[in-house]
């Protein structure tokens, strides 16, 4: 057994440009094994674009992608055998049900006899497609459709896969039970996984890191709490007094660690980059300059807030 | 385990899971995986479609429903001479023109469509990254249609059987005839299946379509045509015992098999991955394809005796083969890949001899110039040979006018291929992705060289019936007859065409140089490692 000395998925200097259109700008990370990775940034940004890119379906501009070491430039054939890979869209054949579907790619991996058998139970196990074996794919509904695609990216057990807004069109169960399949795909059977989604929550439950992409760049990578505490503010706080708001927001103003403090009528916002017991001191002490502090709530800053905070919501 | 352990241990395992079904049907289940375990994956799912599609069924239908029209027509028509009249050949001919349009056009424009759909609706990238090849690929839509052939034959079979039945034909024609459709209709495929590489644009698919319909709809009339003119008289009987008629065969079979195998690689060339080696084995097949086109000839005027006329012939269809292979090879790309890269030749002599199989437009045309100039120069070796041995020449140009003729005709396709490779490289590469584009360049500069002379002339002298002058040394067709028909051409001609050859061939061998001086460059760790131990997977 050769240990990897490499990473199960790195991408150096990933450029791509459509004309003007830098789809995307320098991009570079790397993801071990059994790493789950999440991709989120707004419309337009560059993921399905890089993500193609690692699946060898287009080309970089200039710069390298790599998976378990074999460039998706100049070997694409080698990158293709340890690949799963679940686009945004889904191609369909007319009269095919969704066991021959399944069995079809199964073939086209190499697949043959009992190997090809148990493949196509366990995936149909997995995705839960059982029952549905014998329906045409036609007449799929849009979340059974993104399970058979898992199925179908996962029937030659990759050891990378890339999943492009697998969670779009699911119903919250669905979701759920997505997000236990990708932890049992990662965690127990040691595959690397890209994954991006619009639905932040969940990412950043899943995701052992994350990447934010806006234009083409990645604006921060690393593991969720770590993102938020680089971007300084860690809790939203709001307090409202029952008297002289005002200098009370003067007050606030006069401390370092906190920012972005607002006001409307009694209300009064704020952000604290500091622990939570600091975050008490604060407390404690507008009591003790005698401001009549009526409620005091905090909460952490969530995926999506700190996604708001980074990204600036260009289109490009 | 062997093969029969294996399908009992499946049986075994599958019916562990599913105690209902029978031992039987399990059985058949393990054998039949066992056996579509074997066939290319994309014959197994088309197969499965086919039965369930309503084309398919509809026009199996009607090829049924068409022959019973047919048979019922001509018996009726003969009513009480057909117990004693042999029909079986003019039945035979009906069954044929009905079965020649799902053959010829329908079953190629359906491989066509296949192809060309997953490109549409995305499932050909879904396709391209499994462990299929390209060629696997290209292999599997050309045994679907093989599939469908067989399906359509045998619906005819009952009727094929009747013809025999009815007399006035015989079984080694009946198979010959059915032979050579099925042959016709897999090449037809083969030529869908490069057409579908083409519309890869959207732009272009409508275009693409009308052309290869066109293509289909004239190549079968012609078939049929060929087939009425050439074999109706003697339908009842194929020359069996005449020796000519097995060696017409043979040559046939050799085209046959190189332009088939050129096609499925220019098909899997189209589809493969960009740093892909998509060119070494077409310019082997091509090469091997111009030798046995020189061995043919030279076969031929040893049976035949020396005809001039023959070398010039065969000259001048090797040039119409060649301006379109040489369109194909000037269109490619001109970078050479660094994948391409680790397996350049290394040695010396390797570099001399391998370098023109190279990836790249550069290596391309001077590949395509030097093969062309070798089977000139076959021909006129050939031609001397049988010169120095004493054939007696009945008519055409002698040896010396064949051996002129020949260098111009190398000059001028030196010329106008070089031309065209230059002006194709100031047309940016994703533009001239579809072949239309090269072939359309040089019809455009094949009849410009022919045509601006003539106007020029015709402006200048007001002179509707112009005479050959230097002036028409562009238009190849006028000069090559003029050299051929031994009349004096001006030494201006000589001068201007060798010259020019000579120039554009120089250009563009100095624009090849990068793609000449290309050297091999190690293969990544990563690659030595897993071929090294490929079981070890990370
Ligand atoms: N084939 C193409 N030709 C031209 N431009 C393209 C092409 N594909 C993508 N783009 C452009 O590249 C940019 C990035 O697109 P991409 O699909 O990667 O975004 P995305 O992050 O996946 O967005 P979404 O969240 O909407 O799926 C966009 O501006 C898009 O218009
Ligand atoms: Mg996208």
């Amino acid at each position: 057994m050769v240990v990897a000395s490499h990473p199960m998925i790195e991408l150096r200097r990933l450029h791509r440009f459509f004309g003007r259109t830098r789809a995307v700008n320098d991009i570079s990370f790397t993801l071990e094994k059994g790493e789950v990775f999440g991709y989120i940034g707004p419309n337009g940004a560059g993921k399905t674009t890089s993500m193609r890119i690692l699946a060898t379906l287009d080309l970089p501009t200039y710069g390298d992608a790599l998976v378990d070491g074999f460039s998706v430039v100049t070997d694409p054939d080698r990158v293709r055998k340890r690949l799963g890979f679940m686009p945004d869209y889904f191609g369909t054949y007319t009269n095919v049900n969704c066991a021959e579907y399944l069995d079809f790619y199964a073939r086209a991996y190499g697949l043959v006899g009992r190997e090809r058998h148990r493949a196509l139970q366990h995936v149909m196990e997995f995705t839960q497609l059982d029952a549905l074996a014998e329906k045409p794919i036609r007449g799929l509904s849009k979340g059974m459709k993104q399970r058979l695609c898992l199925g179908r990216s996962m029937i030659h057990d990759p050891a990378v896969m890339i999943l492009d807004e697998p969670a779009a069109g699911l119903d919250p169960r669905a979701r759920i039970e997505l997000r236990e399949m990708i932890g049992e795909l990662a965690s127990g059977q040691g595959k690397s996984i890209l994954i991006s989604s619009h639905i932040l929550t969940e990412l950043g439950e899943m995701c052992d890191r994350i990447g934010i992409i806006e234009k083409g760049e990645l604006l921060a990578v690393g593991k969720v709490d770590d993102i938020r505490d680089q971007m300084g503010a860690k809790r939203d706080v709001r307090i409202r007094v029952l008297a002289d708001a005002e200098k009370v927001v003067a007050w606030l103003q006069a401390h370092d660690e906190i920012h972005e403090v607002k006001q409307a009528d009694s209300q009064i916002y704020y952000s604290h980059s500091g622990t939570r017991h600091e975050e008490a001191q604060v407390l404690a002490q507008l009591v003790r300059e005698g401001f009549e502090v009526a409620e005091f709530a905090s909460h952490e800053r969530t995926l999506e807030e700190v996604f708001m905070h980074v990204t600036k919501g260009i289109v490009q | 385990m062997n093969s029969g352990e294996i399908i009992l241990a499946e049986a075994i395992e599958r019916r562990s899971k599913n105690p209902s079904s029978s031992w039987l049907s399990t059985l058949v289940d393990s054998v039949a995986s066992q056996v579509t375990d074997r066939l290319n994956p994309i014959l197994v799912k088309e197969a499965r479609q086919a039965l369930k599609s309503r084309q398919f069924v509809v026009t199996f239908t009607l090829l049924l429903i068409a022959a019973w029209v047919w048979t019922l027509f001509e018996i009726s028509m003969n009513m009480p001479g057909v117990y004693y009249t042999p029909l079986g050949g003019e039945l035979m001919l009906g069954y044929y023109f009905i079965l020649a349009v799902p053959m010829l056009v329908i079953v190629p424009f359906t491989s066509f469509r296949s192809l060309a759909s997953e490109q549409e609706d995305g499932t050909y990238e879904l396709l391209s990254i499994t462990s299929l090849t390209s060629r696997q690929i290209v292999t599997g839509k050309l045994a679907s249609a093989i599939l469908q052939m067989v399906v359509y034959y045998s619906a005819l079979a009952p009727c094929l059987a009747f013809t025999y039945l009815l007399r006035g034909i015989d079984v080694a024609t009946i198979c010959l005839l059915l032979f050579y459709t099925f042959l016709a209709s897999v090449l037809f495929s083969a030529i869908g299946l490069v057409f579908a590489g083409f519309s890869t644009q959207r732009t272009w698919n409508a275009m693409v379509s009308v052309l290869l319909l066109l293509a289909l709809a004239f190549g079968t009339f012609g078939w049929l045509v060929f087939l009425v003119d050439e074999l109706y008289d003697e339908l009842a009987r194929v020359p069996l015992d005449a020796p000519e008629f097995w060696i017409g065969n043979l040559v046939a079979v050799t085209a046959y098999i190189s332009y088939l195998v050129l096609f499925v690689q220019v098909a899997a060339a189209q589809n493969s991955f960009a740093s892909d080696n998509k060119s070494t084995r077409i310019r082997v097949t091509l090469l091997v394809q111009a030798a046995c086109y020189v061995g043919w000839i030279g076969f031929a005027f040893a049976q035949f005796g020396f005809e001039p006329q023959v070398p010039i012939v065969a000259s001048f269809y090797a040039a119409f083969h060649w301006m379109i292979y040489g369109a194909y090879l000037c269109n490619e790309g001109d970078i050479v890949s660094p994948r391409v890269k680790r397996s350049l030749p290394q040695s010396f002599l390797g570099r001399m001899l391998l370098t023109w199989f190279n990836p790249g437009s550069g290596t391309g045309y001077l590949f395509a110039v030097a093969t062309f100039g070798t089977i000139l120069l076959a021909f006129v070796v050939i031609g001397s040979v049988f010169e120095v041995l004493g054939y007696q020449r009945r008519w055409g140009p002698n040896l010396g006018e064949l051996v002129w003729g020949l260098a111009f005709l190398l000059a001028y396709y030196i010329a106008y291929l070089g031309l065209g490779r230059i002006l194709l490289r100031m047309i940016p590469a994703w533009q001239r992705q579809v072949f239309l584009v090269p072939i359309l360049l040089y019809v455009v500069l094949l009849i410009l060289g022919v045509v601006t002379p003539l106007g020029i002339d015709a402006a200048i002298s007001r002179n509707s019936n112009p005479t050959y002058s230097a002036l028409h040394s562009s238009n190849w067709a006028w000069t090559l007859n003029e050299v051929l028909d031994n009349r004096s051409v001006p030494v201006a001609v000589y001068l201007l065409v060798l010259g020019s050859a000579a120039l554009i061939f120089l250009i563009n061998l100095i624009m090849a140089t990068r793609e000449i001086e290309a050297v091999r460059i190690a293969t990544p760790q990563r690659i030595l490692d897993e071929d090294r131990s490929p079981a070890t997977d990370t």
